[in-house]
């Protein structure tokens, strides 16, 4: 594969590979979406979670603030105060 | 209780012939199932088939009746399929679910997808892993596994969902000796400890002789050959079916066909 000299060069140095390469994936995803519906992948409801990851008060202020900071900057921004 | 196809007959969408004609089979708890056959003659259409992927999942045209513990696959949903028929394919990578750090989380994930109890996914993930043999890989990341380690961490993943059967498509094909060896023997553990049917699609006839009380040989989508694995293995008519005897049966006639008799004991003597 030309992977130097000008763009058009190395785009058909691409092409060739372009289908191989889509073909082979879109027949992984197909055998993988199998494997995954074998395992119950589109059962209904709730996912058992083996891990629930901590949530304290100071955990959810901080998502909060994160959260209020982000709308502050796009107003300030939008504003013109940010610059 | 058992898996019975009754006058199946199957094509893919798009296709102008049928993958599958006149299969009647049945398959029950218990009890090994070997499926052989040259390439292209349906045996992994049959896999889809018995699990319900086809044409539950993939689309295409059933005629004919597939049924797991007397209901028919095409009146349930996928995943109530997979709590009754587990299904395992070739390539163990593509089995994995890429969402997992480690080999207990990736057999927990079926369970998990159920909803079920913690108390009950984890019983049921060493239980899996136990059956299969692999429970010292249960901290190991399941993506840095060898390529027999990975069917193993497939079919415990399979295992978890406590399936009554099992169909397995090539288990051992893209495996080496040593992987092949691994697998079958947690195959063989598996079908005198569990209880579960199993239909297992191999090129390896040496594996079906191994472990399967019955083999069913396909040709052009339709059943050629059935019966007792002995009986079928042994059949001259194998090779014209693409299908290569098990090493046993090839050495029996290399014995006696240079005219020395071949015998029980001494089979047990070679082996």
């Amino acid at each position: 594969m030309d992977t130097e000299g000008r763009i058009w060069r190395r785009a058909r140095g691409v092409l060739p590979l372009a289908a191989p390469v889509v073909f082979g994936a879109l027949a992984e995803v197909e055998e993988r979406t199998m494997a995954l519906e074998a395992r119950a992948f589109s059962a209904p409801g709730r996912q058992t979670l083996l891990r629930v990851p901590a949530d304290r008060p100071v955990h959810r202020a901080i998502r909060w603030a994160a959260v209020l900071a982000l709308v502050a900057i796009v107003v300030l921004r939008a504003t013109g105060r940010l610059g | 209780m058992a898996i019975e196809l009754s006058a199946v007959r199957y094509r893919y969408a798009g296709a102008s012939a049928a993958a599958l004609v006149s299969i009647e089979l049945r398959l029950e708890p218990g009890r090994v199932v070997g499926v052989a056959g040259a390439d292209e003659s349906g045996k992994s259409t049959l896999c889809l088939v018995v699990a319900g992927l086809a044409p539950g999942v993939i689309g295409g045209r059933l005629e004919g009746s597939v049924r797991i513990d007397g209901v028919e696959t095409t009146a349930t949903r996928p995943h109530e399929l997979a709590q009754h028929c587990g299904l395992l394919f070739q390539n163990a990578a593509t089995q994995l679910s890429n969402t997992t750090a480690t080999v207990f989380e990736e057999v927990a994930f079926g369970p998990c997808n159920l909803g079920l109890p913690v108390a009950e996914v984890v019983g049921r993930v060493w239980w899996a892993l136990g059956a299969v043999g692999i429970e010292s890989l249960a901290p190991r990341d399941p993506t840095r596994l060898s390529g027999g380690q990975g069917q193993l961490v497939a079919l415990a993943s399979v295992l978890a969902l406590r399936p009554r059967y099992l169909v397995l498509d090539e288990p051992t094909s893209e495996l080496d000796p040593a992987g092949t060896r691994l697998v079958a023997a947690a195959l063989a553990r598996i079908a005198r400890e569990t209880g579960a049917g199993i239909l297992l699609v191999e090129h390896k006839t040496d594996v079906l002789a191994q472990i399967a009380d019955e083999v069913v040989v396909l040709e052009r989508g339709a059943v050629a050959l059935s019966g007792p694995a002995a009986t079928v293995l042994a059949d001259p008519r194998l090779v014209e079916l693409g299908v290569e005897p098990p090493a046993e049966v090839r050495l029996a006639r290399a014995v006696r066909a240079s005219g020395l008799e071949w015998s029980a004991a001494l089979a047990e003597a070679i082996e």
